[in-house]
């Protein structure tokens, strides 16, 4: 099968693009689905958080990543961080911008073992004994 | 070929044996949680000495879970091109990713119930699929495997923001919950767009499987949570599994009106004419075979006698995938080879 954006190679790649929630296949060769794929956001909502970082001036210490290096200008291109630190890095700009596309800005689900001991801890102190009991709970599942 | 990928041509998909609740409508649900090792830069952004340690420790944890211990254990820069489109077309690892197969790896669980990916746009992609709306229990299996991996491994994770991924869309939980649905009964009715569009604004996220813009090969629909942060894992798995219950219950009405309508000899018709094409064909497009086989579908699914079952008709819609047919053939095939090569093996199965 030829590529279908330039009719010319023949095409190597099949490439899933969502537009309008609904999802393409195209067959491309290798040259074109790179560029597709630049041109592209991965989904509404990355696009959605893209939108919104991009109507947002950085802070004095929001522009760039002190572990990885990334900068405010690439997260707001890419609607990608670099590494875990780039959450506190930019917090106050993914802080509003989460806030708007999940429509929360607090995890409330599971948390890893060593954090479920940590939570366990902090209620027990405070006497929460039914957290308490929950968390324990959560720890012995296997 | 790698005699792994080998095996899993061989072995059952358990999802396409249309064993679950309600498979007649869901083919498969799925569940995915996205994790990041906290102390690497994520793998878009880390050199490849990064990813290399990543998949190292990925590896190793998998070996010492439960559920994993016996699993494949796939890098994707020992595979050929076609053996990516391969694993891409089971959705065993994403084709977004298929430029750079460098230092990526996947892990598949016994008949490709659980999953890992490694190093695409997250470290790691935990992922549950099976036959039928079974969220719930897959839920379950997932989150033994997410506590074991979490015991050899330290995730990215912050108090408030919850797993942290690459896109901060996918932080909190980092859950995608979703359901593979086959909707013929709506389409044919002319109902699917008002159904796609109040799904999303119950935040769903709603789109067609195969095809391209707005038209939908096979009437195979995704549904799955379109937000991940701020609700608990099971909260989302119980409001995916609602939602999807819902189109359920309208995809048997619909059927069940076409059926018994005035439009009944329209259905028959088209069912029979996708039973005359398919076991005679000759030569025919994947987009031509996921139509028919669409229509032969909904045809078991209103219980009508049909020369193939459930099972060997799931199967088709993956084995007829052009990266599958070259699988099965060995060797490299062209795109008009391909055509006839999908048509002996659909014939064969009616």
């Amino acid at each position: 099968m030829l590529c279908s954006r330039c009719q010319r190679n023949e095409s190597e790649v099949l490439l899933k693009q969502i537009a309008e929630n609904y999802v393409s296949q195209t067959a491309l060769c290798r040259a074109c689905a790179e560029k597709a794929l630049a041109e592209q956001h991965e989904s509404v909502l990355t696009g959605l958080l893209a939108d919104i970082l991009s109507t947002r001036r950085p802070g004095p210490r929001e522009r760039a990543c002190p572990a990885c290096g990334l900068t405010f200008a690439r997260l707001r291109d890419s609607g990608r961080v670099g590494c875990a630190e780039c959450y506190s890095a930019f917090r106050e700009a993914l802080d509003d911008a989460l806030r708007r596309v999940h429509g929360a800005s607090k995890h409330t689900g599971l948390a890893p073992a060593a954090e479920t001991r940590r939570q366990l801890d902090d209620a027990i102190a405070r006497e929460d004994f039914e957290a308490a009991a929950r968390l324990r709970d959560r720890l012995r599942e296997p | 070929m790698s005699f792994q990928l080998q095996n899993l041509l061989k072995l059952k998909m358990n999802w396409a044996t249309a064993s679950g609740p309600t498979h007649e409508t869901v083919l498969s649900s799925r569940v995915r949680l996205a994790r990041n090792l906290a102390r690497l830069p994520f793998p878009s952004h880390g050199s490849p000495r990064h990813a290399a340690a990543a998949l190292e420790d990925a590896f190793a944890a998998g070996r010492r879970s439960r559920p994993l211990a016996k699993a494949a254990y796939l890098r994707l820069d020992e595979l050929e091109p076609t053996e990516h489109l391969f694993l891409a077309e089971r959705r065993l690892i994403s084709p977004a990713l298929l430029q750079n197969p460098k230092q990526r790896g996947v892990i598949v669980g016994e008949r490709e119930i659980l999953s890992v990916m490694v190093n695409e746009e997250d470290h790691l992609r935990l992922q549950a699929v099976d036959s039928g709306l079974c969220l719930p229990s897959l839920w379950q299996r997932l989150s033994a495997l997410d506590a074991e991996f979490g015991r050899s491994l330290e995730f990215a994770y912050d108090r408030r923001w919850g797993y942290l991924t690459s896109c901060p869309t996918n932080a909190g939980t980092g859950m995608r919950v979703s359901a593979l649905l086959h909707l013929p009964g709506l389409a044919i009715a002319g109902m699917i767009n008002p159904i796609l569009k109040g799904l999303q604004k119950i935040g769903m996220t709603a789109r067609g499987m195969y095809g391209e813009g707005t038209k939908v090969l096979g009437d195979f629909y995704q549904v799955s949570n379109a937000t991940t942060l701020g609700r608990s894992e099971e909260d989302f798995v119980q409001r995916v599994s609602g939602a999807v219950l819902g189109v359920v219950e309208r995809e048997r009405e619909a059927q069940r009106a076409l059926s018994e309508g005035a439009r009944r000899i329209e259905i028959e018709d088209l069912v029979h004419r996708a039973i005359g094409i398919l076991s005679h064909a000759r030569s025919i497009s994947f987009e031509e075979g996921m139509q028919h086989l669409s229509y032969v579908r909904l045809a078991l699914s209103l219980r009508w006698k049909m020369p193939i079952g459930w099972e060997a008709l799931n199967e088709l819609l993956v084995l007829a995938q052009p990266a599958h047919l070259q699988m099965r053939a060995g060797r490299a095939v062209a795109s008009a080879e391909r055509r006839v090569l999908r048509a002996d093996m659909i014939r064969a199965a009616f």
